[in-house]
């Protein structure tokens, strides 16, 4: 699976997008309890994702950019801290990355709980966290 | 939750409730929810009555509770699907071949059971994935490299049986063939080790494949005749440096001189690296000329060719970049042979990149392009190609969700590349798809892979033309003599009914082997064609 694919990629044109995306993952009503996750992702390729970034370390998230790919937050962050038990994540990216995210969690039995995909910029605001009720998933 | 075909819910329910008191009720998966996860997110069946769906899950983390969950699916017939990570995305991911099995997911077991850097091998669990084994590896300061696919989340067992492979040199990268020793849970619960692995306290058991008798490893890998728990993997010492070199040809055929002397150095031992062999001319963006070039019977002679590529302005037909891993002086005297070897065809351009030292820093290894290379695991792979638009499509067309590889292997020839080309891209164009023209890769020894990429949908019209033009691949590299070396499990029926040779004689040996080793036919029913004997005829 090498070959790279011409997939087409989305670019963010709107400015408000993550701020409100911010409010939303601060506020969802699918959370259990208030989120402070232990880490907050954004794609800094884009200006949304950068607010979302300023916004979420104006509030003592931890924040990290990423480019698309997670790999360097993943082996160097997440599964150090999740080979301890789950612990919640935000973030505002492409839907690729919270595609690799969103099975990496699954590992440690956390799931998504909030996804929302901005319709004019393709980006998803989305929360991983332990589900509400069920068990540790696979 | 529904029971698997041909079991009552009144049995498979005390199954379950007796999968819960050998791995405990936290380790047995029935919700919508969590069964849900082990779907293949790249299923090419998504939203049909066909789609490979399980009933539930139940993840030991030892042998001797495989054993125990063995001995309650033989009682109660329930088919199990072994996967070790279940991230096979591309081939079926966790989805079971046959819906309704129960998936035995070892991702709990997921020891590093030791990692020799005097003999320069690892022994793991099925759990393992390649970062778990490359974080071992650098945290202890160890002078040994693994060798990773794209992308490393899943498991060295899992890609090994079947028959995955990387980027670093031979035999690293053929993943099977850097494979020493295996240790299998049959059906009926009895553990087998191969190899040396047969004598107790031996200390060869990672370190020759060899022992009295014959050797069976192979029928584990790709098949469904037992569950390896444990498997040894021959690790390449990590090398001084790396360099690299390109090498360039101006004209269409050019190719069959360019791959002569290629494989001439491969089977010297002189190049050992995986290399892509790639046409600028054929991956340039799409033409009218282009396309009524490709649309002759022909596919265009190699004279037309050559006229298109100058009038594009594109200087070279095909090209290659070549790397070498060793000490400085070892590269050099390789690359300068290499050189003197390419001179021979005329206008071959040759050009030397850059040398690489190692060890890497993790901040050097942050910036590295291209990870996999040097046996870094990444996820790189994802950022494009997991989701989005499909290629070449309008604005409003579905979204692709995923992607299948058409896997088909053809010999190492130019003239080989060549027509495959022409018969890939063949199918690809009567179906209507976006087509993968213009390169090859050496995964294996003695064979390139013309992968041929499918992107997936929601859309149940646009994967029926994806699900075709597969089984058309598979179909069209049969008729040419060439073959597939893996296949998407919506397919294992179709690519295993290719190898008829003699009526059909090495599938008539698998299910022998099948019935001999799992009479109640428990074990992943159907995985590469191989069906227990109560399910032959219904599916296959």
């Amino acid at each position: 699976m090498s070959q790279s694919y011409g997939i087409s990629r989305r670019h963010f044109v709107g400015t408000s997008v993550a701020a409100l995306a911010f409010a939303a993952i601060r506020s969802t009503p699918a959370a259990q309890e208030p989120l402070t996750p232990y880490r907050a992702i954004y794609d800094e390729r884009f200006e949304a994702g950068r607010r979302f970034a300023a916004e979420a370390a104006n509030h003592g998230w931890v924040t990290r950019g990423i480019r698309g790919d997670v790999t360097q937050v993943w082996f160097h962050e997440l599964d150090v801290r999740w080979k301890r038990g789950p612990a919640p994540i935000a973030g505002l990216t492409t839907p690729q990355s919270l595609f690799v995210l969103e099975r990496l969690a699954w590992d440690v039995g956390m799931r998504v709980t909030v996804r929302e995909v901005d319709a004019t910029t393709g980006l998803v605001r989305w929360v991983i966290r332990l589900p509400k009720t069920g068990g540790i998933g696979p | 939750m529904k029971p698997p075909p041909g079991v009552s819910d009144a049995d498979f329910a005390a199954a379950l409730q007796q999968f819960s008191g050998v791995v405990g009720s936290q380790w047995v998966f029935t919700s919508d929810e969590d069964v849900g996860t082990y779907k293949d997110a790249y299923s090419p069946l998504w939203g049909e009555p066909e789609e490979k769906v399980a009933s539930a899950a139940v993840a030991p983390d030892s042998v001797e509770q495989i054993q125990r969950i063995l001995g309650i699916a033989n009682h109660f017939s329930i088919p199990l699907y072994t996967v070790s990570t279940g991230r096979n995305l591309a081939y079926g991911g966790a989805a079971p071949v046959y819906s309704g099995s129960v998936v035995l997911d070892l991702k709990r077991m997921n020891r590093i059971l030791e990692v020799s850097e005097e003999f320069a091998y690892a022994l793991v669990e099925p759990g393992v994935s390649y970062f778990d084994l490359y974080r071992h590896i650098r945290e202890k300061g160890l002078k040994l490299w693994i060798d990773v696919p794209d992308p490393g989340w899943g498991s060295l067992i899992g890609n090994a049986i079947d028959h995955g492979a990387g980027r670093t040199p031979l035999p690293y990268r053929d993943h099977f063939d850097a494979h020493c020793g295996m240790e299998v849970v049959l059906a009926n619960g009895r553990v087998v080790r191969t190899g040396m692995g047969a004598m107790p306290g031996s200390r060869l058991w990672q370190q020759t494949k060899y022992g009295p008798g014959p050797l069976v490893d192979g029928i584990f890998s790709q098949s469904n005749l037992g569950i390896v728990t444990k498997m040894g993997f021959w690790l390449m010492p990590e090398p001084e440096a790396s360099l690299t070199g390109r090498v360039r040809v101006a004209r269409h055929d050019d190719l069959i001189p360019f791959v002569r002397i290629l494989s001439n150095l491969m089977y010297t031992n002189i190049v050992n690296c995986n290399f892509t062999i790639q046409s600028p001319v054929f991956l340039s963006p799409s033409t009218p000329e282009k396309e009524q070039l490709l649309g002759k019977s022909d596919g265009g002679t190699a004279q037309e060719w050559d006229r298109y590529a100058a009038a594009h302005g594109l200087d070279h037909f095909w090209e290659t970049e070549l790397r070498f891993f060793g000490p400085p002086k070892i590269m050099a005297a390789q690359w300068d042979y290499v050189k003197e070897r390419f001179a021979t065809i005329n206008g071959a351009r040759l050009e030397e990149g850059e040398t690489t030292h190692f060890p890497l820093t993790d901040e050097q290894v942050s910036k590295l392009p291209d990870l996999t290379t040097f046996g870094i695991p990444s996820l790189s792979v994802f950022s494009g190609m997991a989701v989005g638009s499909l290629t070449g499509s309008d604005a409003g067309a579905p979204q692709t969700t995923g992607h299948l590889d058409a896997s088909p292997i053809v010999p190492i020839s130019g003239e080989a590349l060549l027509k495959a080309q022409r018969v890939f891209d063949r199918v690809f164009q009567q179906a209507g798809l976006p087509r993968g023209l213009g390169f090859a890769f050496n995964y294996h020894w003695r064979t390139f892979i013309m992968f041929q990429g499918l992107q997936v949908t929601n859309n149940k019209e646009h994967n029926a033309k994806v699900r075709a033009a597969y089984e058309k691949c598979a179909q069209a590299a049969a008729d040419n003599g060439w073959g597939l070396y893996r296949a998407h499990a919506a397919f294992h029926d179709k690519v295993m009914s290719l190898l008829s040779y003699n009526d059909h004689a090495l599938m008539k040996l698998n299910e022998t082997l099948k019935d001999a080793l799992d009479p109640k036919g428990i074990l992943s029913p159907g995985r590469y064609g191989i069906w227990p004997r109560h399910l032959r005829g219904s599916h296959s």
